[in-house]
């Protein structure tokens, strides 16, 4: 890319005006510099202080006083630095009660994967990954009373949470988006009417790439054996008994995992979705075949 | 592409196609599928006023009478879902482009391939990719050495505190000590100031505590006491120095007895001086 810089400053070169008498400068120096004006000409009568009173006088109050108010300063007291605020990511809080009562209200549709475009399609919850939201936090409240058997993907949770979840047979993951690939999960139809390739998604971030390769987490990138037996290791933690998935008629639903590349359930990287036409294109050349499976 | 097309056919200094062109609130697909061949054979024909008004069906007439939106030409064909004109550059842009087959599918006349990036800018993908993003490996790599070096800090802690912790019993043996001693000393001098105050009662009768002359009877006195002090520091050194000095001289006048090498060769070489002198004489 080093290259790309000399390239740049080239045609920068080449798109210069010439010199001429109009963009020429003066030598530094060249003109002396005028000292002693005559005081009457501007500021020569009160120097801007005005005829009487506090400023012509050098009474002012103090800086910030506000004729006995209590002052600015005073009344807001000052926030502590927040270190690294720029750079944290936020999660907006879903609470497990609020999930029970989508499933229930038929909101979202329990017999099939949840993921974060479901749940922003329902319109209850909002995420901007342009303010540094990488998704949603599903939170314990009501876990003692979610009943629902779901496969769900979500960006983060407690252990408590999965508890809630694998004890009425169900199964999440936790799985992170880099922001444009989030932007086309939370608002899909935008999205598609860009008119663009659907990215790849990103590996996770060194500071939070820990927390998704951990099957404590039930992070998508786990070992699939590691999280069988966290399951299980969980379960005799908080003392139920965990139903067998294998045998469940809805496996193959609670089973379904997407690519770690992939965004969309049955949509590829690369793929391009026209929703006038109802038409999907995909490329065809090896090199964007390579780049989008890669 | 279409848009290149439509340039073409504004562009020629034609008026009276320029008049058509603006006189009648023009449907867009004529314009876009209007070649230049069109163009020319439009050319020769004479085109009044007339003659266009003549050819808009009723219909038309109705609908134009029935439009009461007051919307402008551009947000009508987007009601229509027309084709939007090109009367600005951006429309020409790659991602204008991009937009409008989302838009409107097929239907756009854009070229699906444009959707995608090109090579070069594939290319440049991947080498930006290869550099700037992370990788798994590199990333677990990253995080074993962030570990490694949280417990090593740790360790090297709880080493410092160990090895402080075992200094603990003899420290506060050495704090308790101090304080004793401070307080001592602190008692012996309050006791001194008693006395010298006493003395000072009797010397001179009953008096007030701020009097001066109790002051002065006071600092004098510790003065002298403190003179005294001194000289007798300085006698005990001095004394230790004579014990030291008779010590040696005693030492001396054991050893007497043999005469060491050098002080025979002293005399021996006076001895010779003495006999030259003479003979010089």
């Amino acid at each position: 890319m080093a290259g790309k810089v000399v390239d740049k400053a080239l045609s920068l070169l080449r798109t210069f005006p010439r010199v001429s008498l109009g963009n020429l400068k003066d030598m530094p120096g060249s003109k002396p510099h005028k000292v002693n004006r005559r005081r009457s000409v501007k500021k020569g009568n009160t120097h801007g202080r005005g005829i009487k009173g506090q400023g012509a006088r050098g009474t002012l109050p103090r800086i910030g006083f506000e004729g006995n108010n209590t002052p600015f300063y005073l009344m807001i007291p000052k926030e502590p630095y927040y270190e690294n605020h720029h750079l944290r990511k936020e999660y907006v809080p879903v609470s497990l009660l609020q999930l029970q009562r989508m499933i229930e209200l038929n909101r979202v549709d329990s017999s099939e994967p949840l993921d974060l475009t479901s749940i922003c399609n329902t319109g209850l919850i909002r995420v901007l990954p342009m303010q540094k939201q990488y998704g949603i936090h599903l939170t314990e409240e009501g876990a003692d009373i979610f009943n629902a058997q779901i496969n769900i993907e979500v960006q983060w949770v407690s252990e408590l949470v999965i508890a809630a979840i694998e004890r009425n047979g169900g199964t999440i993951t936790t799985r992170f988006f880099d922001t444009p690939s989030l932007q086309a999960v939370v608002a899909p139809k935008n999205f598609f009417m860009k008119g663009i390739p659907i990215p790849k998604c990103k590996i996770p971030p060194t500071d939070v790439f820990k927390y998704y390769t951990d099957a404590k987490n039930r992070g998508y990138l786990a070992n699939p054996r590691e999280i069988s037996n966290a399951r299980l290791e969980l379960a005799q933690k908080y003392g139920y008994e965990l139903p067998n998935i294998k045998d469940d008629e809805k496996f193959e639903m609670l089973s379904a995992r997407k690519d770690p590349r992939q965004i969309f359930y049955g949509l590829a990287p690369g793929w391009i979705v026209n929703l006038q036409d109802e038409t999907v294109l995909k490329p065809k050349g090896k090199e964007h075949v390579e780049y989008y499976e890669s | 592409m279409a848009a290149s097309i439509v340039r073409c056919c504004i562009a020629p200094n034609s008026s009276k196609l320029v008049k058509r062109l603006v006189l009648s609130s023009r449907n867009v697909k004529q314009i876009r599928n209007c070649s230049s061949a069109q163009a020319s054979t439009d050319e020769t024909e004479d085109i009044s006023e007339e003659n266009f008004l003549a050819d808009r069906t009723l219909e038309d007439e109705l609908m134009r009478i029935r439009d009461v939106s007051r919307l402008g030409p551009r947000l009508k064909k987007r009601l229509g879902k027309e084709l939007p004109d090109i009367d600005k550059d951006f429309k020409l842009s790659k991602n204008y482009s991009r937009r409008l087959y989302g838009k409107m599918g097929s239907a756009s006349g854009v070229n699906p391939q444009i959707l995608w990036p090109n090579m070069e800018e594939l290319k440049n993908k991947i080498e930006f990719d290869k550099r700037f993003e992370p990788t798994f490996e590199g990333n677990m790599k990253k995080i074993k050495k962030w570990e490694s070096n949280r417990a090593r800090k740790l360790e090297t802690k709880l080493e410092r505190v160990d090895k402080a912790m075992a200094k603990m019993p003899s420290l506060i043996k050495q704090f308790h000590q101090k304080r004793e001693t401070l307080e001592k000393e602190d008692a012996a001098e309050k006791a001194k100031l008693a006395r010298l105050n006493r003395e000072a009662e009797e010397f001179y009768g009953p008096m007030k505590k701020t009097d001066h002359r109790r002051k002065t009877f006071i600092s004098t006195r510790m003065r002298e006491e403190r003179k005294a002090e001194k000289e007798a520091r300085a006698e005990a050194k001095a004394g230790k120095k004579k014990s030291k000095k008779e010590k040696k001289e005693a030492e001396e006048k054991s050893g007497d007895g043999k005469i060491s090498e050098e002080k025979v060769s002293e005399q021996k070489l006076t001895e010779v001086k003495v006999i030259e002198e003479k003979v010089m004489s």
